[in-house]
């Protein structure tokens, strides 16, 4: 009897240690074929042609490809499933699509599936304000060939095609217009096999991805809205990526040896725009420029995002940008001019005004909201300020409530089309009317195909945005990545899209 | 008729029985209470709370609004020689010191105010249901039923959601979340104390049901609306500091502790100063109004008074 019970307590005892040795191991080994991502925004579609939002794409990216994408840090357009491309004639556009590419659904990709996509791509409502009608007719070739051929000639068009060119399986697209957002099938490494809306969404590798099988199994992204406790998330080892880590958190996860930092200078402007459609002094342009005067973006880039964001000077364009205006000077932080340039516009006292920003959908976003307004204060002008909860901002916009200015960022890709084309006529984003030849200038340079011609046109357009500004210009933040070290080969792309394509585990 | 009543009261209380009846002995009370030190200590203290509420703008050691982004996390200066900001600075490079004076008023005003409407409305929905009972009872007690079965937290922020962060609307949502609480103890209170017999003898002298319940009843009541009230207004205080940190509170420039605290809860790790002093304040506030409570219905209650 005794010998027995010994007997049990060593075997006990031993399970006991080998399950402490293997602990540890055991638990982390499976980890290595399973990539989970701390993502802060619940997609509301996982169709292509139904969003623009970058946090949306960072999971549909992976399942649904482009024909072509962007350098992941320049404006640059690189072939993906598009394998080369040229201008047969200035509205004429010979692509070649890569051969024995299958969808996950079995569907073959070749180039009627491109032309059905690029269809898809240029009737879709979220891109109408950057496809602007350009496309006439699309001849297929053969198999891998294809023609686009203009209405007009259109320098944007391959941005635009590298912005929003995703390739769905044509057959399952079209039987399944309104199932295709939460089912989306494409030629990607990854396939969908789990969405719990508010939760989390699996995706699984697809063994016959043309590029060969991903090193990583299965991609899990667990929703968690609150940055403090995506964060908590990273740093216990829950989620491997945090996207869109607040810069606030820089200091604290750089101290932490299991996490890589990964900045990126970001493209999302923030902007305090001015609504002129509504009476007061917001319509003399004087009073918009004093405003620019007023706001010291140096001082908030530097101080404020501790370095980690770049200031929008006197322009909508970082000196990176195809867009950018060497010519077109800072306004330079400069109170003293600001007054007087409003006791030129008969408001030597200032105003009252009244500001809208979000708080807590982008990093800094409310004490940037307090800071434009102290500045504001500064000069003379009274600020009554909204902080909002960002669906209520986005319902108080969509229902027209915005009031004289709204600060938030836009996240635009690289190319000055398609930041001008926002504040074209008849755009949600335009809140300011310029004369006829502001929108003429843009259609002028959406067709210009020389470079340097199109930039000087989109300098014509800067020094207008400069003497009439249709908001304050402020800053461009960094995007801060935090990701475990046992993730390898993780690159940050400027345009906020997570890319697993290249990431392995250590 | 006002006389008769009076007269009987006079009569009871020459009985040796504690009748609540107001303006009766307050002082007497009020001496009671001032008898004790720690009594006057903290009524030193609250009265320099108001005091620094009503401290000007203009006068405080730095202006509380104004951004200045080149002193941004100044470290406290306390105990070094320069002295500039003694508190520190915040992520904008605000004095804390003056924030947290300055913050002061809005949240005692907000917390304040809601605890006088929460108090007014419950009492009276409270007295009326107890005292009247049958249809009023229920009706009035059904409504509570459904107050208190939504989560105050939930139900405050769905509110503020709704209605939008302003000053009134903060103030008014944390009323409408209290009053139940009051309704449902002050109701028990008055389904007992109605049954006693200077009510009776009240209601044989043919006084009229106002009077009643304003001279006879509610002086009873003092005792649980005192404790409740202290203990509600140190919530409140919590409550507001939570739909600020939420960032559902009044909107800047306006300021209050708990949206100090929210503020600064992601700088935790650089400039802890920045939460921590506005957390002090509120524990600090928090303590004195509890003990205040507890003290003053030692003091102040008619049922316990006898016993001392």
């Amino acid at each position: 009897m005794r010998i027995a019970r010994l007997v049990t307590m060593a075997a006990l005892s031993a399970a006991l240690a080998a399950t402490l040795v293997a602990g540890p191991g055991g638990a982390a080994a499976p980890r290595r074929t399973a990539l989970v991502v701390g993502h802060h925004l619940d997609p509301t579609t996982l169709s292509a042609e139904q969003t623009t939002t970058a946090a949306f794409q960072s999971v549909f990216a992976h399942i649904t490809e482009q024909l072509v994408i962007f350098a992941p840090d320049k404006a640059e357009v690189r072939p993906w499933l598009a394998t080369g491309w040229k201008w047969v004639n200035p509205t004429t556009l010979e692509m070649k699509v890569r051969a024995g590419v299958k969808f996950t659904n079995g569907e073959e990709f070749d180039a009627e599936a491109a032309r059905y996509s690029i269809e898809v791509l240029m009737r879709a409502g979220p891109y109408g304000m950057w496809t602007r009608g350009a496309l006439n007719r699309i001849d297929v070739v053969d198999k891998t060939t294809l023609r686009v051929h203009l209405n007009r000639q259109a320098a944007y068009f391959l941005p635009l095609l590298a912005r929003g060119g995703f390739v769905y399986p044509p057959r399952y697209h079209r039987e399944n217009p309104q199932r295709y957002g939460s089912r989306p099938i494409g030629t990607g490494p990854f396939v969908l096999r789990e969405w719990a809306r508010g939760s989390h969404i699996v995706l699984e590798r697809f063994p016959g991805y043309w590029g060969g099988p991903h090193p990583i199994e299965r991609v899990t992204f667990r929703i968690i809205p609150e940055d403090t406790a995506r964060m908590a998330a990273l740093e216990a080892g829950e989620i491997d990526i945090a996207l869109n880590a607040p810069i606030t958190y820089y200091n604290r996860l750089k101290i932490n040896r299991d996490l890589a930092l990964h900045t990126m200078p970001g493209l999302r402007k923030f902007t305090a725009f001015f609504n002129t459609r509504l009476e007061g002094p917001l319509r003399d342009r004087r009073v918009r420029v004093a405003m620019n005067h007023a706001v010291d973006q140096k001082a908030i880039a530097n101080r404020v995002f501790g370095g980690q964001a770049k200031p929008l000077e006197g322009q909508w364009f970082l000196p990176a940008e195809y867009g950018y205006s060497a010519a077109v000077k800072a306004y330079g932080y400069n109170p003293e001019r600001a007054r007087k340039l409003l006791a030129e516009a008969g408001v030597p006292n200032g105003f009252e005004t009244a500001l809208r920003y979000t708080v807590g959908r982008y990093p800094l976003d409310k004490e940037l909201g307090e800071i434009v307004s102290s500045y504001l204060e500064a000069v003379g002008i009274k600020v009554r300020q909204f902080p909002l909860e960002y669906g209520e901002f986005l319902r108080q916009r969509t229902a027209g409530q915005m009031g004289p200015i709204h600060q938030w960022g836009l996240l635009v890709p690289p190319d000055a089309h398609f930041s001008f084309t926002l504040y074209i006529k008849g755009s949600i984003y335009r809140f300011h009317d310029y004369p006829e030849e502001w929108d003429r200038l843009i259609d002028q340079a959406a067709q210009e195909l020389d470079p340097r011609k199109r930039l000087a046109l989109y300098e014509r357009l800067n020094k207008m945005a400069y003497d009439d500004p249709f908001g304050i210009y402020l800053i461009v933040p960094n995007d801060l990545y935090a990701v475990n070290r046992r993730v390898q080969n993780f690159t940050p792309r400027f345009d906020e899209v997570l890319w697993l394509f290249d990431v392995k585990f250590q | 008729m006002s006389g008769q009543p009076e007269a009987t009261e006079t009569a009871l209380r020459g009985a040796g029985t504690a009748v609540p009846v107001w303006g009766d002995r307050l002082g007497r009370r009020g001496r009671l209470f001032l008898r004790s030190g720690e009594n006057r200590v903290l009524l030193a203290l609250l009265a320099a709370l108001l005091l620094l509420c009503a401290v000007p703008v203009a006068r405080l050691p730095a202006n509380p609004i104004r951004v200045n982004v080149a002193l941004r996390f100044e470290t406290p200066s306390w105990g070094t020689a320069s002295g500039a900001h003694v508190l520190g600075t915040d992520f904008l490079g605000r004095d804390v010191l003056s924030r947290i004076v300055y913050a002061a008023r809005y949240t005692l005003f907000i917390s304040g105010i809601a605890t006088v409407l929460a108090t007014a409305s419950g009492t009276l929905a409270g007295l009326l249901a107890g005292y009247y009972g049958g249809g009023t009872d229920a009706a009035i007690m059904r409504a509570v039923d459904m107050m208190m079965a939504f989560p105050v937290i939930l139900l405050v922020l769905a509110l503020v959601a709704v209605l939008g962060p302003s000053l009134f609307n903060v103030i008014f949502v944390l009323a409408l979340s209290a009053w139940a609480a009051y309704a449902r103890v002050i109701r028990s209170a008055v389904l007992s104390l109605r049954e006693m017999d200077f009510v009776e003898a009240a209601r044989a002298m043919g006084a009229r049901d106002t009077r009643i319940l304003w001279h006879h009843l509610l002086p009873g009541l003092v005792s649980p609306i005192v404790v409740i009230s202290t203990f509600q207004l140190a919530r409140f205080i919590l409550t507001e500091s939570a739909i600020s940190f939420l960032g559902l509170g009044v909107a800047p420039p306006m300021a209050t502790w708990g949206g100090m605290i929210g503020d600064g809860r992601n700088y935790l790790y650089e400039a802890w100063w920045v939460t921590a002093f506005p957390g002090a304040a509120i524990v600090g506030t928090v303590l004195i109004f509890n003990f205040l409570g507890d003290a003053m219905r030692d003091a102040f209650d008619p049922f316990t008074i006898g016993r001392r």
